[in-house]
């Protein structure tokens, strides 16, 4: 709408932006005020002009110029440059902008700043980032506040064209306005949509390329052809790719809506099985039961992990999930990525249908065979309909050997591809590159552009090489990009916010008289860590009272003094939010320098505490608790085993050791108060690689064994968390930082208990009730003749329960803040800020509920405290995943030189393989049918968990669940997806 | 949306001190109130009618000291985005009634209207933000329309906190989006006739907020006293012919 | 402003003439002069002002929502609001009966049609700021200015949702949305209801009587105009609501015939001055006052 334009009496113009906004099926006219003012400059070092109309912010600062004087010249033409980009080269070529070879003194619209933000959230931040960042020098200009670039809707011009034209329009300003100023610059237009280059010629815009004749431009050309992205021009594909399958369309939005509206169709987050890629299932509220989606044409291009629309299938297409294993290696890794166009033109290929065909005739056996279970165990079915949200991201992987077709080396154009991904569950993706050739054999990082419905493979373009398979960087490098694990060394922003001391940072003498710390420097205190401990994030203390109750004192760095809130450090920590510890590294969650020295509770140095000090009597209740900021000073820094071995020499008598007594004394009884109460007592396998010191090759695999003192100071620290998690609730009711642990749903037990019953029936049941009931009833089930039974059945309790999760106090009411695993009704984590962002915001809201300092606003705000919350748990959940990939990579590792006979127990049965766990390594393996016997004689019998086959010496066999078993272990790579795993062999 | 971009524009525009457009007219409707407004303060838009000083209806309402402010507000089922009936006794209207009766206690000269009754009506047409604001402005002009005598111009405006920037003038969508300071002032003094938050704000912060509603509540105030102005000499000069 | 008995006995004394003289000199069949501005709410779809010189003012919004229609019992809800009045009073209710009925009864439904399950439905809300003679014409002139300049977006998805459910989606494009008027069928003019209100006295008939003629009126009738004749139902009334007319009493029925001659003559032309008020207002000028 043209709306009038009127100037005010202090400068501004004011027009207004009417639209109709359609939500939820509505049509409602909106009517915005909309400002233009003449203070905007270009942000270009070059100009004479803008530093005259610079308007301050309310800090009294003005904007800095960032566009460099001296950009890049142009290989051919030899001027400088800068570029303007459109919304389809940030969306679809992100990764290009970041990169260190191109795109420097890039302009941003206003405009297309606001159609990537809705476009997508994630790449809007990424380009904020780099706007910040200054290193890029890429600066927004707000090209629709600005009275000179500000151009009205023209009648019945779409609203893409009309963002198209407002682009070109500052194109076409920039060029002319620096053109002023110095005559050598050029303003360069970059879009690849062919009409909206030919506009911009027609306009007079005569620098307006699209991307890959702008990198062609540039000096460094070759490096950067092959990071084209796919979808970015439009001749990449050969149209032999195109038309080789077909996808059923999306619905259509408007579809979708009123489908979700009314209730037919869903939304929920596809979850592809790990068993068998083509099986997905989606949990959406309306069922109980998830719904199964089987079959590619179902799926229909969906990712795991996608948001997805679905739609039911007719209920004589419900099945039951499946009991087969399927991985997508067996069907397609042979396809050539150029043409696998001919047998395709019917949906399923054969050997899918041969593998859906054996899945059917075990339904059908299965429904005659046994008269009434089979049937409540059916789930309904659906297709995908529509995808709301990709969880499209980098990928690592490697190029299928068998798809570089021969004529390879024949020229130097581009040559499809398929990279199998190392997550098994996603397909593999189809690129372009001239490297194929060198690429092979490396691990390399991709990037999916597109997944058209005729293209059978999703589209994407290279990245970047990590290096050679199986060599530690590579595979390291690998497994944090796939957990989403920031490990790019510190910027420059962050360290400059550490103490400019630096390593002889020493506590100031004066701190009685400037600071309200406490002087404890006088108490002994000491701290108990594993062996090499470098960033000691906690010490004790212990003493007797006149009165003869103890004191008992836990202190804890005090990250919070150095990392004040809304600094680059504090963002840096809150968006990593946990140190990563993996076999041969640690990713730092704070610099180092912090970590493991200013913040590091060394002994023998003063340095600055958190203390929680408590009086305890003789039972190891709470008289009274103090906590305040303290300047400490360590007496010793012990190992596990040292302090251990101190305690039990009666010889020791000194002042430190006996506190040390008194402290195990308490924690004991602390313990057995906790499981009093119902605290878990669950176990998972856990191992720990040795290291051989000198070559740092992975020497052997050991089961982490436990001492009393670790027991002691876990004791302390759950103590003080319970302790500091009651104070901030009791200051910040709605935002407080807590940590809660969900009793697990009754169903998620449901198979184990049948387990149980049938193969166990001797063992009584797991009970739910409470966690005291669940905790007594594993007490319970012991097998007189196999100890480790016991723990196998805390393994698999372990993978029933719920996730603990951080949560702001006012998201749950106070009922639900119970942790259900150490069954006590608030908790938080508080004790180790060095490597947990939570500790840190416990840290300073502590501060805050004792009156030390204000807190910051970020903190008391629970829409704020929501989105910290949401990160962390994110990036917990990641970092323990990275952790366990890296040890099932170096166990690998091990076990290449360790071949060995070990026993294992089944823990699940499907109709073509068994899964077996081996405690000894901690790893758990999948074998097939293939490798047991006869596949043609096996009999699956669902209800008693129990696979029968004829083993290869014809002689029958049963194995089912719970069964321990001989099995010979080996690794041995696989050779699609050069992933090295354990291969078992049952004997 | 940004509701305040890095490079310190905010979702309409404007900079963080900047007022909306605020236009005003008094003596709207001659002929049917003895004093009437109308403000538009960005698009909120407000019509202010005053009957008086007169004989209350009852005496019961009558005080023989001062003289009673009554205000009634109407907001249109129109005035926002989503239309929405309202009723006369939502809690929001009376507490709003009740903050600007207190106000305008205090700013007129009541005694020297013993025994009457001052009858303010208000209609809010549009609203986008800033809605007290808008009101008490309106009733400033209102009341100077009608020949009511003032201790000074009160000249009201809303601030908000953004992160650590306040911004002055909020309209609907940034209003949303954080708590809310509005402030009436008093003439050219710093004195505050009327002060409101909504929601909390944290207190090392109140003063940086305060101070720019101050400053943009002097600007408010030069406008409507050139408008008042204005409509004076139009009067004046229809008396010289 | 209430008349005392001698200003009555007068007032009604020359109203009774032939021709009647009325106080401001109009002629029986003529309006009071008023001043109208459409289209200046700008969150609502339609919007029109009417003020006569007397201070009477009304301000009608129509705002537009997208329904469905199985969930609704109407497309067309009206609200009114007058000043010093409370909403459940008696002389509101009837306002509010009056228009909701004549608009419910007489107005093209199709054009607010969307997909077979959903619909526009338009909320017409009318503010009178003051009033002195009855306002119902006065409320009905201005929602007639208000609907005439209403605008509706324009849809883009499926027309056609009977089989899928489809949730309807609009072009962002102000500009892009219709005129009522553009979306009747092309053979009919699209044009909303109104009501006359008619004073009588002896056997004169008064167009648009004001509050001081209200007071002497032998009788009120309230009749309605639309697509170019008198529809019914026609009613009379009593239209000095807040004093008490001594002179109030039963009609001759040929008054009523005589009533439907008058309408037929001059309504067009009441019309058509409408319609000229909305062509020659330019919806892009500043403040409404």
């Amino acid at each position: 709408m043209i709306a009038k334009k009127q100037k005010l009496s202090s400068g501004l113009t004011v027009t207004s932006k009417v639209f109709v906004r359609s939500r939820n099926g509505g049509a409602t006219k909106i009517v915005r005020e909309h400002y233009l003012r003449n203070d905007i400059p270009c942000y270009s070092k070059l100009c004479h002009k803008c530093h005259t109309i610079l308007k301050p912010d309310s800090k009294g600062e003005l904007p800095r110029f960032i566009l460099s004087e001296s950009p890049t010249r142009l290989e051919k033409e030899g001027s400088i440059h800068y570029v303007v980009v459109d919304t389809n080269i940030i969306l679809h070529c992100i990764d290009l902008l970041e990169n260190v070879d191109c795109f420097y003194d890039v302009i941003i619209p206003q405009t297309v700043l606001e159609e990537v933000k809705n476009r997508s959230f994630p790449i809007y931040q990424r380009i904020r980032s780099l706007v910040k960042s200054d290193e890029k020098r890429f600066v927004v200009f707000h090209n629709e506040f600005s009275e000179s670039t500000f151009i009205a809707r023209a009648k019945n011009e779409s609203s893409n064209d009309y963002n198209d034209r407002s682009i070109r329009q500052v194109a076409k300003w920039y060029a002319e306005h620096l053109q002023e100023s110095n005559e050598d610059i050029k303003v360069l237009f970059i879009t690849n949509d062919k009409d909206n280059l030919q506009k911009a010629k027609t306009e007079g815009i005569v620098d307006a390329y699209n991307l890959t004749d702008y990198i062609e431009e540039l000096p460094n050309a070759d490096v950067l052809r092959d990071l084209i992205p796919q979808t970015s021009n439009n001749e990449s594909f050969s149209s032999s790719d195109a038309n080789e399958t077909s996808y059923p369309e999306y619905y259509s939005n408007s579809r979708v809506l009123g489908g979700l509206k009314n209730g037919t169709l869903y939304q929920g987050i596809l979850n592809i099985s790990s068993y068998n890629f083509l099986e997905g299932t989606v949990q959406v509220g309306a069922f109980k039961k998830p719904l199964l989606i089987l079959g590619t044409k179902n799926l229909n291009r969906g990712f795991n992990g996608d948001a997805v629309i679905v739609e039911l299938l007719p209920k004589d297409k419900w099945r039951e999930p499946s009991t087969t294993i399927i991985e997508e290696e067996v069907i397609g890794a042979d396809d050539n990525a150029d043409d696998d166009g001919d047998e395709e033109i019917e949906f399923i290929n054969d050997k899918e249908r041969r593998l859906l065909a054996q899945e059917a005739i075990k339904e059908t056996t299965a429904a005659t065979s046994s008269t009434d279970g089979a049937h409540s165990r059916l789930q309904p079915t659906a297709k995908v309909v529509g995808v709301s949200r990709r969880s499209w991201r980098y990928y690592v992987g490697q190029i299928a050997p068998t798809s570089v077709s021969k004529d390879h080396d024949t020229g130097n154009s581009a040559k499809s591809c398929f990279v199998i991904l190392m997550d098994k569950v996603l397909p593999k993706i189809r690129i372009r590159t001239r490297k194929a050739k060198e690429l092979l054999g490396q691990r390399i990082v991709v990037a999916v552009d597109s997944w058209p419905s005729t293209s059978k493979y999703p589209q994407g373009h290279f990245v970047r090489c990590l290096g050679e398979i199986e060599s530690a960087e590579a595979e390291t490098e690998a497994l944090l990009l796939e957990h989403d694990v920031e490990y790019r060394p510190f910027s420059k922003n962050v360290l400059d916010c550490l103490p400019k001391e630096g390593d002889s940072w020493v506590v100031p003498q004066d701190f009685e008289t400037t600071t309200k710390r406490k002087d404890l420097r006088d108490k002994l205190v000491c701290s108990i860590d594993p062996p090499g401990c470098v960033d000691i994030d906690d010490a004790l203390h212990a003493g007797i009272l006149p009165n003869g109750n103890y004191e008992v004192g836990v202190h804890i760095a005090d990250v919070t003094h150095f990392v004040k809130p809304n600094t680059a450090l504090d963002s840096e920590g809150a968006s990593r939010g946990t140190s990563v510890y993996l076999v041969d590294k640690r990713i730092d969650m704070l610099p180092m320098l912090l970590g493991t020295n200013l913040c590091s509770l060394k002994p023998y140095v003063e340095r600055f505490a958190f203390s929680v000090i408590w009086e305890l009597d003789e039972d190891a209740n709470i008289v009274n608790v103090q906590y305040m900021k303290s300047v400490i000073k360590s007496r010793e820094a012990f190992s596990y085993e040292k302090a251990q071995n101190r305690i039990d020499d009666p010889k020791q008598q000194d002042e430190l050791t006996q506190s040390m007594r008194v402290l195990l004394k308490l924690s004991k009884k602390l313990k057995q108060k906790r499981l009093d109460a119902g605290a878990l007592n669950l176990a998972s396998p856990e191992v720990k690689v040795h290291m051989d010191s000198e070559t740092s090759d992975p020497g052997e695999v050991e089961i982490k064994k436990l001492l009393e003192t670790n027991s002691l100071v876990e004791e302390f620290m759950l103590f003080a968390n319970i302790s500091v998690a009651r104070k901030i609730y009791d200051s910040y009711p709605q935002t407080a930082m807590l940590r809660r642990h969900a009793p697990p749903p009754a169903t998620n037990f449901e198979v184990l208990n049948n387990m149980l019953a049938v193969r166990k029936p001797s063992m009584p049941t797991i009970s739910l009730e409470s966690s005291k009931s669940l905790a007594d009833s594993l007490d319970r089930c012991n097998d007189p003749k196999d100890p480790y039974f016991n723990t196998l059945l805390r393994i698999m309790s372990t993978r029933c329960m719920m996730a603990a999760e951080y949560f702001p106090s006012g998201s749950y009411g106070y009922p639900e803040f119970r942790h259900y695993g150490l069954a006590v009704d608030i908790y938080t984590h508080f004790t180790s800020p060095i490597r947990r962002y939570c500790d840190v915001v416990a840290h300073r809201q502590l501060a805050g509920a004792i009156g030390y300092e204000m807190l910051d606003l970020s903190h008391r705000d629970k829409s704020k405290m929501e989105l910290i919350v949401k990160n962390i748990n994110k990036r917990h959940r990641n970092a323990q995943f990275a952790g366990r990939a890296s040890i099932e990579y170096y166990v690998g590792q091990v076990m290449r030189n360790n071949e060995s006979e070990q026993e294992g127990y089944v823990i699940k049965c499907f109709n073509n393989g068994i899964v077996v766990l081996v405690p000894k390594f901690g790893v758990e393996g999948l074998i097939k049918l293939e490798l047991l016997g006869d596949v043609n004689s096996a009999e699956y019998d669902e209800d008693k968990f129990e696979l029968k086959f004829k083993d290869f010496n014809n002689k029958e066999r049963v194995i089912g669940v719970f069964d321990k078993v001989k099995v010979d272990v080996k690794s041995i790579k696989d050779e699609v997806t050069g992933k090295r795993k354990a291969q078992l062999i049952l004997k | 949306m940004e509701l305040y971009s890095p490079e310190g524009l905010r979702i309409d525009g404007r900079r963080w001190n900047e007022l909306r457009k605020f236009e005003c007219r008094i003596n709207t409707h001659p002929n049917s109130s003895d004093g009437s407004s109308f403000i538009e303060q960005g698009n909120t838009k407000v019509i202010c009618m005053v009957q008086g000083p007169m004989e209350p209806v009852l005496r019961s309402q009558s005080n023989p000291n001062q003289a009673n402010i009554e205000i009634s507000i109407t907001i249109a089922n129109f005035s926002t985005t989503e239309r929405k009936k309202r009723l006369k006794n939502e809690k929001r209207l009376v507490e709003l009634k009740a903050t600007l009766e207190r106000t305008f206690e205090q700013s007129v000269m009541c005694k020297l209207y013993p025994r009457t009754v001052i009858q303010v009506n208000i209609h809010v047409l549009a609203q986008d933000g800033g809605l007290l604001a808008g009101i008490t402005n309106a009733i400033t002009l209102g009341l100077i329309d009608a020949g009511i005598a003032m201790y000074d111009y009160v000249s009201s405006i809303s601030a908000g906190l953004y992160d650590t920037t306040p911004l002055l003038d909020l309209n609907t969508l940034e209003e949303n989006d954080m708590s809310t300071l509005t402030i009436g002032v008093i003439g050219k003094s710093e004195k505050l006739a009327l002060l409101l938050l909504e929601d909390k704000m944290p207190l090392d912060r109140l003063e940086s907020v305060l101070a720019i509603g101050i400053a943009g509540g002097h600007r408010i105030r030069d406008l409507m006293d050139e408008e008042v102005r204005r409509h004076g000499n139009l009067r004046l000069s229809k008396v010289n012919v | 402003m209430i008349l005392s008995p001698a200003e009555r006995s007068y007032l009604y004394d020359s109203l009774i003439q032939k021709p009647p003289i009325r106080p401001d000199s109009r002629s029986g069949h003529q309006f009071r002069p008023l001043e109208a501005k459409t289209a200046f709410l700008p969150s609502s779809n339609g919007s029109a002002r009417i003020r006569l010189m007397d201070g009477s003012e009304c301000i009608v919004s129509v705002k537009a929502k997208v329904v469905l229609k199985s969930q609704e019992s109407s497309l067309i809800e009206c609200d009114i609001d007058v000043s010093g009045n409370r909403d459940d009073s008696n002389f509101v209710s009837i306002l509010k009966f009056n228009l909701t009925n004549l608009l419910c009864q007489n107005f093209p439904m199709d054009v607010l049609q969307l997909t077979s399950k959903y619909s526009y439905k338009l909320f017409i809300d009318c503010l009178v700021i003051s009033h002195t003679s009855y306002p119902l014409t006065l409320l009905s002139l201005a929602t007639y200015l208000a609907l005439k300049t209403t605008r509706l977006p324009l849809l883009v998805s499926d027309v056609d949702d009977s089989e899928v459910e489809e949730q309807p989606t609009f072009s962002d494009d102000w500009d892009k949305s219709k005129y009522l008027k553009e979306m009747v069928s092309s053979n009919s003019k699209f044009q909303p209801p109104i009501f006359i209100t008619l004073g009588v006295v002896g056997d004169n008939l008064l167009f648009d009587p004001s509050t001081e003629e209200e007071q002497v009126l032998e009788n009120g009738l309230i009749l309605s105009w639309y697509n170019n004749k008198v529809i019914t139902p026609i009613s009379n009334i009593n239209l000095a609501s807040n004093s008490n007319n001594s002179n109030f009493k039963g009609m001759d029925p040929i008054l009523i015939s005589k009533s439907l001659a008058l309408l037929k003559k001059y309504c067009g032309e009441i019309v058509d001055a409408l319609d000229g008020i909305i062509e020659h207002d330019d919806a892009t000028e500043g403040g409404i006052f």
